[in-house]
Formats: C-alpha cells, sequence, structure tokens
C-alpha cells in the first residue's frame, strides 16, 4: 500500500455538526480544514454524515449556512454511498460496537479506503471501527493540547 | 436565515436546483457571511501550535507494522487482496 502525502482527511457527523454550529470547539476542525486545502490535501464527507448533520443542525441558528458554504464552495468533497461502500458499511457496522450509525461506518469505510485519517469529536467509538493512528482526536487535541474551552 | 431545504426535493426541483446552483451558491454564501462570528482562537499561539500538530500529522509517513494493518483493514472490509 502507498499512502500519498498529504494524507486526505474524511469529517464526520461531529466534525460537520460543530463546524456548522460554529462554537468555539469549532476551530478545531476549521484549522484542520484550511490547513488541508493550503496543503493540497483532499477532504471528504460521507453523503449520509451531511444528512445526519443537516437534521442535527436544523434548530441551530446560522448553522446550515454555514454547513453548506462547507459543502458547496469545494471546501469538502461528499462521496455518495455506492454498493461496494454499502457492503462494507454494513460490514464494519457488524463488526463494531453496539450503537454505531452508518454515517460513521461510512466515514470509516471512505478512511479505510483513501487511506486517510478520520477528524471527529467523538473519538471512542471510531477507534473501535478503524486502526488507532487513523483517527484523528480534535476533541482531545483542542481541549487539553492547546487549551481550548 | 433564508429556509433552505432539500425535503420533497423531486426530479423537477432538482433540475431547478441545477438550473440555479450559482444563485443558490451566491445565497448561501451570503447566508454564511451573515451568520454569527465565527470562533477565535484564544492566542495566535495556540493556533499555530494547533496547526503545525495538524501539518505534521498529514505527512508523517506511515510505519511498516500501520501499512500492515490497513491491509489487513482493507482485506476485511473492503475485500481487497482476497
Amino acid at each position: 500500500v502507498s499512502l500519498q502525502l498529504p494524507l486526505p482527511v474524511v469529517l464526520d457527523v461531529s466534525a460537520l455538526v460543530e463546524y456548522g454550529r460554529g462554537e468555539m470547539r469549532a476551530v478545531a476542525v476549521g484549522e484542520l480544514i484550511r490547513e488541508a486545502r493550503a496543503d493540497g490535501a483532499v477532504v471528504y464527507v460521507s453523503a449520509l454524515a451531511v444528512v445526519q448533520a443537516y437534521d442535527r443542525l436544523l434548530a441551530a441558528e446560522g448553522a446550515m449556512g454555514r454547513l453548506f458554504e462547507l459543502l458547496l464552495s469545494g471546501g469538502a468533497e461528499t462521496v455518495a454511498l455506492d454498493l461496494a461502500a454499502a457492503k462494507a458499511t454494513v460490514l464494519v457496522l457488524q463488526h463494531g460496537p453496539p450503537g454505531v450509525g452508518m454515517a460513521l461506518a461510512h466515514s470509516a469505510v471512505i478512511t479505510g479506503q483513501v487511506g486517510g485519517e478520520l477528524a471527529t469529536y467523538e473519538s471512542e467509538p471510531a477507534r473501535r471501527l478503524l486502526p488507532e493512528w487513523m483517527v484523528n482526536d480534535l476533541g482531545d487535541e483542542g481541549y487539553q493540547r492547546f487549551g481550548l474551552s | 436565515m433564508t429556509a433552505f431545504t432539500l425535503d420533497g426535493l423531486g426530479p423537477e426541483a432538482a433540475r431547478w436546483a441545477e438550473q440555479h446552483r450559482d444563485q443558490l451558491r451566491e445565497q448561501i454564501n451570503m447566508q454564511a457571511a451573515a451568520d454569527q462570528p465565527r470562533p477565535q482562537w484564544p492566542s495566535e499561539q495556540a493556533r499555530l501550535a494547533f496547526r503545525a500538530r495538524i501539518r505534521e500529522r498529514l505527512h508523517r509517513q506511515r510505519t511498516p507494522a500501520e501499512i500492515a494493518e490497513l491491509q489487513a483493514w482493507r482485506a476485511e472490509f473492503l475485500g481487497e487482496g482476497t
């Protein structure tokens, strides 16, 4: 396996939701997207994650504009769930811990396919779907290492 | 915020959206601009330190053990190499 550098980045639902909400926690994912784009790294999002983030952000004032601006401005590439990915997603779900959603499982599949990193604010379930080094814990790094609160 | 919903988007609406893509994009960008101010880092030093960490992660060569782990993961879930 030859992995391209810079590594592609996959944003999970939690990263999309935080980005949309635009509160203090969002600085980590915002900075990640800026660095990835400046560096030429591709940023992917699962179409399922987009739908789930959309549902979660419906009641959040101002959030939808930020989410759509990210998706439509070329800031992130949305990946559809084709048949092969659906099969892999179901396999991941079957092997994963209870309670993991299909959007996270599809995000993990994309991450494995592109050999990239899954950026998330909810790292525990993600670490049970992927090798630990493929999970970028934005919550941990954003809050504990850099004093964000 | 201007309402923007995908609920019930049928073929005709999808065609309309495609034809008005630029207009929609402009509208959505305007929405984004009108949103509340984006959150700020507590300090420029913290922002640069975080960014350096991100850059390091994106450029880190994987170890042979990690590559082998990824290959095994792909074989199990994507059926590669089987």
